[in-house]
């Protein structure tokens, strides 16, 4: 874009801030001057958030000095969508601060869930310039009425984080709500930003749909990615499973010492929680200095602590991914990952955290949990040096996401099967969704579909004389409004003093296990449950110092086969007698003990261990192909293996193998092995296992909630919707039962073979061991590889027992042990 | 089926795998929580889920009503999920399974979902409150724990998790409280349940569908 071309009061507002704009700013305003969409992707903290919002500022700027300078514009002009409703106060305020700075008259305001019904009237009557909000706030947006008056002065839409929206049910939720507000205003700008990934192109397809004519920009090159390992002291043992090893708590206190500040990341909200209490309970001097964010943590508090963080006050603020994304707040000096990432890109992405001056490196302190995180650490560096980054891989056809927009245009302004056919056929999400699945979700939301069709008590939407689908009843359109949105979660309770004053939120599956009187680690605070009430949880302080720390949902992500390959090589190179990196060094020993015992795994042999002992017979296997791969290979292995023998396994995976846990394992031989891990008809037999497993049923729970097959009540009206309430367990039973074809089933299972199982990485894991050489130990005790899976809690059943015999058999256990007690 | 037999303050009681208990002192059966109708009145709000549990939960009644051959049957409670009036094929159902048992005697005591139990007045015999019955008191509530005389009640839909060698279950479980008072699992096809954890003076028992098991040893 040519100087003249750029309004001189941007310019002069970037020059008083000491800014130069830089060219991809300039590249992207000039495309938004031109009419163009697109996507933005460079590091974090680079000024994206500018390149996007300066094209609307520069147009809006050049029309006001056309026309009579006091008057303003009326109705909302551009629409910020962020992922996160906590980011959304931060956002407000950077759009304000650019306004203010450029002297542009427009209002710019929040609307998000926690925004009080009065100010969202307002809105809708008086609508501010640029309104910031999410992909559910969007949605509910669309189910008014009047929604394309509203939306009817719209020019651009600008997508934060894009990133983390592709992959998810919210993101196809947008790409709907982005074609609707397409098909109503034609030449809609939308701009996305986005963090580097490996599938950009794709990103960019999903966020502007099939009529994609947009243009990619690159942000400035990343800096330079330091990783380093926190190396145990020569000598130390080290923690084989997943254990805080204090060993590495004194390497990281001292890393705190230092002065500055410090964000230490985990993967998990437990583990943040555990860290948080060791680093406190070793240095209690430190108290003020140190805060806690997580993603169940009251956001008023969260909020507080991201405010402190910028005014420099923390030392450290134990963190989980909930301080991933948020856009501009003030960098550290320091960043620590505890754990493996798991992923490339997400290193890279915390690690931007640390310092944005120029020419400042990223770095970050990787802290490994056990030992073996320490290859996957130098892996990590491996591959960063090599360009590898994971791509996120877009979801297609979720029916249940389609129904619930369809509801929702149905309680907005109705609409005309076709026309919306069409439009939803412009997503990426729906581009080849097909005739016969269309009519059976039109099916689905007019008459609770095929098998339903029998019962005409079933109301939800109907179809108009007009032929135009609308909302049946307003009290219907409540209960719609009250349930949109797609985060998967369970039931959260609030956590809240008795006197008062609310913590946060945890999911009621934790607190449900828990008798008044047991104390539990929560947002770094040693809590007793008092009492349950009205989905909240009354707690009172207590010094008891056993406790127990609830485990969250989700947070668990699959090593990368980026991260596996690279972690593979490694091993092979160990094998060769080579240990270049200081994390290889480090694992020497342990390596060394690993093939004493048994062997090392190598691309090109399959390790495979035998262990005998009191819980029954261990069989481990470690094809190195991911968390979600190995759930898969475990149950399909396990339902195989049953066929020969009716039994029970129990199942544990990581990301480097799974186990298989039984009274007594067949004769476990090459030939049973290759038998059992053949491709041969691994869709039905992964199928067959899934059902006599609870995988299909739990991944309906979700698409239960997000299809409207559940309702989950009126908040703070707990009681009232109880004659509706029905877990999705029991609906997915009952519709196993008397409505099998149901679209919403194969859904379910589509859903566990792609993502809960990554079927494709698991059919290329078997392929693989077709041809790679069996190698079968059988060890005396768990080898290092071993370990970890045997501590592993989170366990898996499957069987091919009846389940009298199940039943038979654990109260028989039960009877013993009260016996010899 | 392997029923377990129990004492409540010395009465003699059976408790059945099929979510049921027998008293064979009175040749009397007791079941809790139908929930009759759940499907049809959530299917009115929107939810499309499919029509069968109500000729589930009616077919199973015929079932152990067969295979005991009582000569009374009590329901404790919540037989209709919500009001007969806004669910006319239910009406119809109910008196065509009434037929079936023409002879047998239905009591019908009120839950707290039957609100128009009285609609099927005449079909049973319908009963606002609970009832005291040869020294058991039968209602939807369980009592408070001041009583002196042994009870059975349903409302809670009771159900235990168990766990052991490596597997874990969620079963309907009966819950004996100071060995006078029995809860009942609810019985409805498409009932949820309500998990009990062990507790001081109470004892579970799971039922697997075949045969019942006490795990509060």
């Amino acid at each position: 874009m040519t100087a003249e071309s750029i309004h001189p009061a941007l310019l002069a507002w970037f020059e008083a801030q000491g800014w130069e704009a830089a060219r991809f700013q300039r590249a992207a305003w000039s495309a938004y001057a031109q009419g163009h969409s697109g996507l933005i992707h460079s590091a974090t903290g680079s000024g994206k958030s500018l390149a996007a919002w300066g094209g609307p500022l520069n147009e809006a700027l050049s029309a006001q000095t056309l026309s009579d300078s006091a008057h303003t514009t009326a109705g909302v002009q551009v629409l910020w969508i962020t992922p996160l409703r906590a980011l959304a106060g931060d956002t407000v305020a950077n759009l304000q601060a650019a306004l203010t700075g450029v002297g542009l008259n427009w209002q710019v305001e929040k609307r998000t869930g926690d925004t009080p019904s009065t100010t969202r009237t307002r809105q809708r009557r008086n609508p501010p310039q640029a309104l910031v909000t999410t992909p559910e706030s969007l949605s509910v947006l669309l189910s008014y009425a009047d929604s394309a008056q509203f939306f009817s002065q719209l020019k651009t839409v600008v997508v934060d984080e894009w990133h983390e929206l592709i992959g998810t049910k919210r993101g196809v939720q947008l790409e709907l709500c982005l074609a609707h507000l397409r098909g109503l205003i034609p030449e809609l700008r939308t701009w996305g930003l986005s963090a580097t990934l490996g599938n950009l192109n794709q990103a960019m397809d999903c966020l502007l749909g099939n009529a994609n004519q947009g243009q990619l920009i690159e942000g400035p090159a990343g800096r330079a990615l330091h990783i380093e390992s926190l190396l145990p002291q020569p000598g130390t043992r080290f923690p084989w499973a997943g254990h805080l090893g204090t060993e590495m708590l004194d390497g990281v206190i001292e890393y705190l010492s230092a002065p500055g500040s410090c964000l230490l990341f985990t993967n998990t909200r437990s583990q943040a929680e555990r860290w948080f209490e060791s680093i406190l309970h070793a240095r209690s001097d430190w108290l003020e200095g140190l805060a806690l964010h997580h993603g169940s943590i009251d956001h008023e508090l969260r909020e507080r602590i991201e405010a402190g963080l910028s005014q420099g006050q923390f030392r450290c603020v134990v963190a989980t991914s909930s301080l991933d994304l948020g856009v501009d707040f003030a960098p550290v000096d320091r960043v620590v990952q505890i754990g493996s990432p798991k992923g490339v890109a997400r290193l890279a992405q915390r690690a931007g955290r640390r310092g944005h001056q120029p020419g400042r490196e990223s770095r970050i302190l990787c802290v490994p949990t056990h030992a073996f995180e320490l290859l996957e650490m130098a892996a990590a560096r491996q591959a960063w040096n090599k360009g590898e980054l994971e791509a996120r891989v877009p979801l297609r056809n979720s029916l249940d996401v389609l129904a619930q927009h369809l509801v929702t245009l149905a309680t907005g302004p109705g609409f005309h099967a076709e026309d919306c056919l069409h439009e939803v056929r412009q997503t990426h999400a729906y581009a080849d969704l097909t005739q016969s699945q269309w009519e059976w979700v039109i099916a689905f939301i007019t008459q609770g579909g095929a098998v339903l069709a029998a019962y005409p008590e079933f109301q939800r939407v109907v179809k108009g004389i007009d032929q135009r689908y609308r909302i049946a009843t307003r009290a219907h359109a409540q209960r719609h409004r009250m349930s949109i949105g797609t985060i998967n979660s369970d039931t959260a309770m609030h956590v809240r003093y008795q006197r008062g004053g609310v913590i946060g939120s945890i999911e009621e599956s934790f607190i449900a296990r828990l008798k008044p009187g047991d104390v539990f680690l929560f947002a770094g605070k040693r809590l007793a449950l008092v009492r349950v009430k009205d989905l909240t949880a009354y707690v009172r302080h207590s010094n008891q110092r056993r406790s127990v720390i609830p485990r969250w949902q989700g947070g668990r992500l699959p090593l990368s086969t980026a991260l596996a390959d690279n972690v593979l090589a490694l091993l092979a190179k160990a094998q060769a007698g080579q240990f270049e990196s200081p994390e290889l060094q480090a694992l020497k020993p342990l390596l060394a003990v690993q093939q004493r015992w048994s062997a090392l795994p190598t691309p090109g042999h399959l390790l495979i261990e035998q262990t005998r002992s009191k819980e029954g017979e261990h069989l481990f296997i470690f094809p190195f192909a991911g968390r979600l791969a190995h759930e898969g290979l475990a149950t399909l292995l396990a339902w195989r293996l049953g066929q020969l023998h009716p039994a029970t396994f129990s199942l544990s995976v990581n990301d480097y193998g799974f186990e298989l846990l039984t009274d007594e394992l067949p004769a476990i031989t090459q030939d049973t092995l290759r038998a059992a891990l053949s491709t041969e008809n691994l869709v039905s037999d992964l199928l067959a296992a899934m059902n006599a497993s609870e995988l299909a049923r739990r991944q309906f729970r979700d698409i239960a909630r997000i299809a409207g097959l559940v309702f989950q009540g009126y908040p703070g009206r707990g009681k009232s919707a109880r004659q509706l309430q029905a877990s999705s367990g029991l609906i997915f039973d009952t519709i196993v039962r008397y409505d099998p074809d149901n679209q919403l089933l194969s859904q379910a299972r589509r859903e566990v073979l792609e993502q809960a199982l990554e079927v494709q990485r698991l059919r290329g894991a078997l392929e693989q061991m077709a041809t790679t050489h069996l190698s079968i130990y059988a060890t005396e005790r768990f080898t290092p590889l071993a370990f970890p899976l045997w501590a592993e809690r989170l366990r898996n059943r499957l069987t091919t027992q009846s389940w009298h015999d199940r039943v038979a058999r654990m109260v028989n256990q039960l009877e013993k042990a009260a016996q010899t007690t | 089926m392997t029923a377990m037999p129990l004492k409540l303050e010395g009465l003699n009681v059976e408790l059945l795998p099929e979510r049921a208990v027998f008293w064979p002192a009175q040749q009397t059966l007791l079941i809790a929580d139908l929930h009759l109708g759940k499907a049809a009145a959530f299917r009115r709000a929107g939810l499309a889920i499919p029509e069968g549990d109500t000729a589930d939960t009616l077919e199973r009644c015929t079932q152990i009503i067969k295979r005991y051959a009582p000569e009374r049957l009590i329901l404790l409670g919540d037989i209709l999920h919500t009001r007969l009036g806004a669910d006319p094929q239910l009406a119809q159902h109910i008196q065509r399974w009434r037929a079936q048992h023409a002879t047998l005697p239905i009591v019908a005591i009120q839950g707290n979902h039957d609100r128009e139990l009285d609609a099927l007045n005449g079909v049973l015999d319908c009963q606002s409150e609970g009832i005291n019955d040869a020294g058991l008191g039968l209602f939807h509530h369980p009592p408070e724990q001041t009583r002196v005389s042994a009870w059975v009640a349903g409302h809670w839909h009771p159900v235990a998790a168990i766990e052991g060698a490596g597997d874990r279950l969620r079963l309907p479980a009966f819950v004996l409280t100071h060995n006078k008072g029995l809860v009942l699992p609810a019985f409805g096809s498409l009932t949820g349940g309500f998990l009990v954890n062990q507790a001081p003076e109470q004892k579970r028992f799971i039922t697997s569908g075949e045969a019942v098991f006490c795990i509060d040893l």
